[in-house]
């Protein structure tokens, strides 16, 4: 870990037990251009969340802040400069970080699937396999004149945009009181309702 | 107390290598290592709310859409800048106690301490105009009818929001005052090339709430 500092005749050697720790110290103009790094890979995030992609987007916008994330541990943090056990501890929180989000949207996302879910059928009959109604709802759900980025008071989806899309499986109705526990879509009071009866609202 | 160790150079006086450590070295990497270790928790705490962002996001992705428009990339993004340059100038503080250079160190580290300073303001007015417009956490979400919400579980969205920027926030709070102590001990010379552990480790403890923050911003106010 010790490499020579360039500052001279400062060190106070003595026996093993008080030579001193000599700091490794990088350039300035390598902490300048990481800075700048940082600061264009945020310009570039933010551009390209601006530019609708699809399910790209999350994946571009992950990937760059990762990119990031790197630039900071790697030298900011000084984890390319260091012991390596540094790095490995590092490494090892990502590790399971990966294990824990990953195993848990495996399993969240599929789950509730002990047979058909009405979502999963075909939107339109007569081309089964064209589309899936949730798929076809989400379509609908997202469509916006103009692209992306709407403005607050033009966002009125209002009633129009309940597509009916509830729950997919009857859910046991044990009185008035139940909360609605499947990952349907429960809307705000006094939003109409086309389809279902009285909606619980909370 | 050691015997007799003081350096010739007459840095960091108050430094002496602790018992238990064979040399200087030891103690330096064993320090650090343990900061290290820290961060991880703190990685695997960030991380559970992270899972739980993803997951109802997953399950609600309308809702989730829906308040994520109410969240302005803008002020997100100068947070965003505010962060890097307070880790920059950090870093540069840790690099000037390494080269024996006080002043340059004290007004690094307070320029870090203003960054923070405004990183909580422009928080603040992000939070103001969520309270204003009545988008709370959970049971206490009641939006302003005129942004015309349509789906329920926007609370959840909103419980998510105040929960990880929230404890973010408070991380950034504790981390001025870490930076304050540093600032106080650079003020009183006990930081050189001998010895400048913690402001490194404080340092490292800043690039973590900029990691951190590095990853909130895109997930939350970027991608629908």
């Amino acid at each position: 870990m010790s490499t020579a500092t360039t500052a001279p005749d400062q060190h106070g050697h003595g026996n093993g037990h008080e030579r001193d720790h000599h700091p490794h110290v990088l350039p300035l103009g390598t902490y300048i251009g990481i800075f700048v790094t940082l600061l264009f890979l945020t310009i570039i995030t933010v551009g390209a969340s601006r530019v609708d992609l699809g399910s790209a987007n999350l994946f571009i916008a992950l990937t760059i802040a990762t990119t990031k994330a790197l630039c900071v541990a790697l030298v900011f943090m000084h984890l390319l400069f260091d012991k390596k056990f540094n790095a490995i501890v590092f490494a090892s929180s990502l590790l399971f970080l990966t294990i824990f989000i990953g195993f848990t949207m495996a399993d969240t996302s599929y789950r509730g699937r002990d047979g058909r879910v009405a979502a999963d059928g075909p939107s339109d009959i007569q081309n089964p396999f064209a589309e899936t109604r949730s798929q076809a709802a989400m379509k609908k759900l997202y469509a916006k004149p103009g692209g992306k980025e709407v403005a607050v008071q033009d966002q009125a989806p209002g009633p129009k945009t309940d597509i009916g899309l509830h729950e997919a499986t009857p859910v046991p109705t044990g009185g008035d009181a139940v909360t609605v526990d499947v990952p349907g879509h429960q809307l705000m009071p006094g939003v109409a309702h086309q389809a279902a009866p009285a909606h619980k609202e909370e | 107390m050691s015997e007799a160790s003081t350096p010739a150079s007459g840095l960091s006086p108050q430094f002496h290598t602790a018992h238990h450590f064979d040399s200087a070295d030891t103690q330096f990497d064993a320090n650090k290592l343990g900061v290290w270790l820290f961060l991880v928790t703190e990685i695997l705490l960030f991380g559970g709310l992270f899972c739980g962002f993803a997951i109802f996001r997953s399950w609600y992705m309308p809702a989730f859409v829906e308040a994520h428009h109410m969240l302005d990339w803008k002020m997100g993004s100068i947070n965003t800048i505010v962060l890097i340059t307070s880790s920059l100038t950090m870093a540069l503080a840790v690099r000037a106690a390494q080269t024996n250079k006080k002043e340059q160190s004290l007004l690094l580290l307070f320029i870090t301490l203003a960054c923070a300073g405004i990183f909580l303001v422009v928080k603040y007015f992000e939070y103001r105009h969520k309270f204003h417009d009545g988008l709370l956490p959970g049971k206490f979400f009641q939006p302003n009818p005129e942004l015309h919400f349509v789906h329920r579980e926007a609370a959840l969205y909103f419980t998510l929001y105040f929960m990880m920027t929230g404890i973010h926030g408070l991380h950034v709070i504790i981390g001025m005052g870490l930076i304050t102590w540093v600032l106080i001990r650079t003020a009183k010379g006990q930081f050189s090339q001998r010895y400048y552990s913690p402001v490194e480790n404080v340092g490292l403890y800043w690039h973590l709430v900029d990691l951190v923050w590095i990853y909130l911003f895109p997930l939350l106010y970027l991608i629908s």
